[in-house]
């Protein structure tokens, strides 16, 4: 009798020991996860989805984003946009994507004061942030480039897809064009019936839905000084998270100067901010890819100002005087990392 | 009274075992950090980080000639030279953890780290 009692007892604790340690792998039901890796839009993308069909979606949507970096990339002959910026003024016929990311592009600029400015290309072009050959170019060859930029030498016809470009201008969607990318994929995943999946466009996150789990999506935002590190981590879903700054692309001239690639289009230099890196969260990838780059380009206390008019819109923002600035929107969702836990988190 | 004494020694030794099962997984089995280096998008070369002992170099070379000298320490691994025009892939620096990958898009070099230590806190993501 109490051999039998022993035994039980010893069977039930192994039982309850075995199933607790391996909770984790049991959930066997999960959705069928798939992932693929490309290399488009001058970026490495990770996407990854849930669900039975999640494989043919994800290569729907991986062509989707081929398309548009054929369509919309500055380099490639075959591309609107090149053709255009070759075009010496004349019209050109365009899809009703580069239409509508132009018309967005101009939108913005004019928000923004000017602080986004796909004109900008030129200059960008002249410091060589578009190919890697870096250089430092003179005042004289900034003044006269600067010459060219400025959204009123886009002349678009709306009602026919055509658009030309004055004054010797030329137009880089690169600020823009990822995030749009995103927006569209989001739309290709849930046509599709997917509801959970998540994709990293170079650090432009689209996330669709929550996780299988019905968590939020947890997203760590970079350490600007440690690629291995993170700031700290934001929740989502079906949001996208989109950060700008300077840390990434960048060169150093003989004498120690650094030059980062985030351009002003009023000065034609690398923008002198206070901000180091900024997270724009929102619904719509392509205004929060574009209004990134602005905001890191007005600083710390344009962008304060500009995004307290923007309510779907929430910001990350890490400054050069060791202070976090987070929108109220999102500052519950947001844990900053032990290692930034001294800055100064204050919210707008 | 006896037969009570093995009881509870039995029980005691069986969850010592359990315990014992459970903090060798946790401590050994889940120590992994294993870089995985794709070129020209093949997967060339994988390498337990956490089991090098003395730092070594190697050099990826690419269909294109592109190369990347590729370092590996104890526990991470970074570009320290390549002939890409942009040296995005050197100011990435050493990377020791999944959150974000070294990639050279010149010479179609990506390294990855898979890891299972501090999951938990390890995000699904990383903005940038």
């Amino acid at each position: 009798m109490i051999n039998k009692k022993i035994v039980s007892s010893i069977f039930g604790i192994i039982l309850i020991i075995v199933l607790s340690s391996c909770n984790s792998q049991s959930v066997d039901n999960r959705a069928k996860e798939s992932e693929t890796d490309i290399f488009a839009m001058d970026t490495y993308m990770s996407l990854k989805a849930y669900g039975e069909n999640s494989e043919k979606v994800l290569q729907k949507t991986s062509d989707k984003i081929k398309d548009l970096d054929e369509m919309l990339s500055v380099i490639n002959e075959k591309s609107e946009i090149f053709k255009l910026n070759n075009a010496n003024g004349e019209q050109i016929k365009i899809s009703s994507d580069t239409a509508l990311l132009i018309n967005r592009s101009i939108e913005i600029n004019k928000d923004t004061n000017g602080a986004f400015d796909i004109t900008l290309y030129p200059i960008t072009k002249e410091w060589g942030f578009t190919t890697g050959n870096y250089k430092v170019p003179t005042q004289a060859r900034i003044d006269e480039l600067l010459k060219y930029v400025g959204s009123e030498n886009i002349i678009l016809d709306n009602d026919n897809n055509l658009v030309s470009l004055n004054n010797h201008a030329n137009i880089d969607l690169g600020g823009i064009a990822k995030g749009y990318a995103g927006r569209c994929a989001a739309d290709i995943i849930k046509s599709e019936g997917i509801t959970s999946a998540i994709l990293n466009m170079g650090g432009n996150v689209q996330t669709i839905g929550a996780k299988p789990d019905g968590n939020n999506w947890k997203i760590g935002i970079q350490d600007p000084n440690d690629s291995s590190d993170i700031v700290g981590i934001v929740e989502v879903a079906d949001k996208a998270v989109i950060t700008s700054g300077g840390y990434e692309r960048y060169f150093e001239d003989e004498n120690g100067n650094i030059y980062r690639h985030i351009i002003d289009p009023k000065t034609g230099y690398p923008a002198e901010t206070d901000i180091i890196s900024v997270t724009v969260i929102g619904s719509d990838g392509m205004t929060c890819d574009a209004l990134s780059t602005s905001l890191f380009v007005m600083g710390i206390e344009k962008s304060v100002e500009y995004i307290g008019t923007k309510h779907d819109y929430d910001v990350i923002i890490v400054s050069s005087d060791n202070k976090i600035y987070i929108t109220s929107g999102i500052a519950e969702k947001f844990t900053v990392s032990s290692k930034f836990s001294e800055y100064t988190l204050n919210t707008i | 009274m006896k037969k009570k004494i093995i009881c509870a020694v039995l029980i005691a030794a069986v969850i010592l075992l359990s315990c014992c099962a459970i903090l060798i997984q946790y401590f050994v089995g889940g120590k992994e950090r294993i870089a995985y280096i794709y070129s020209d998008d093949k997967l060339v070369k994988t390498i337990d980080l956490n089991s090098v002992e003395q730092s070594y170099s190697f050099v990826i070379t690419n269909s294109n000639g592109g190369s990347n000298t590729v370092e590996v320490r104890r526990g991470k691994i970074g570009v320290t030279q390549a002939t890409c025009p942009d040296e995005i892939c050197e100011k990435t620096g050493f990377i020791d953890s999944p959150l974000v990958p070294i990639v050279c898009l010149p010479n179609n070099l990506v390294i990855k780290i898979s890891s299972s230590e501090n999951e938990n806190i390890i995000p699904d993501t990383v903005t940038r």
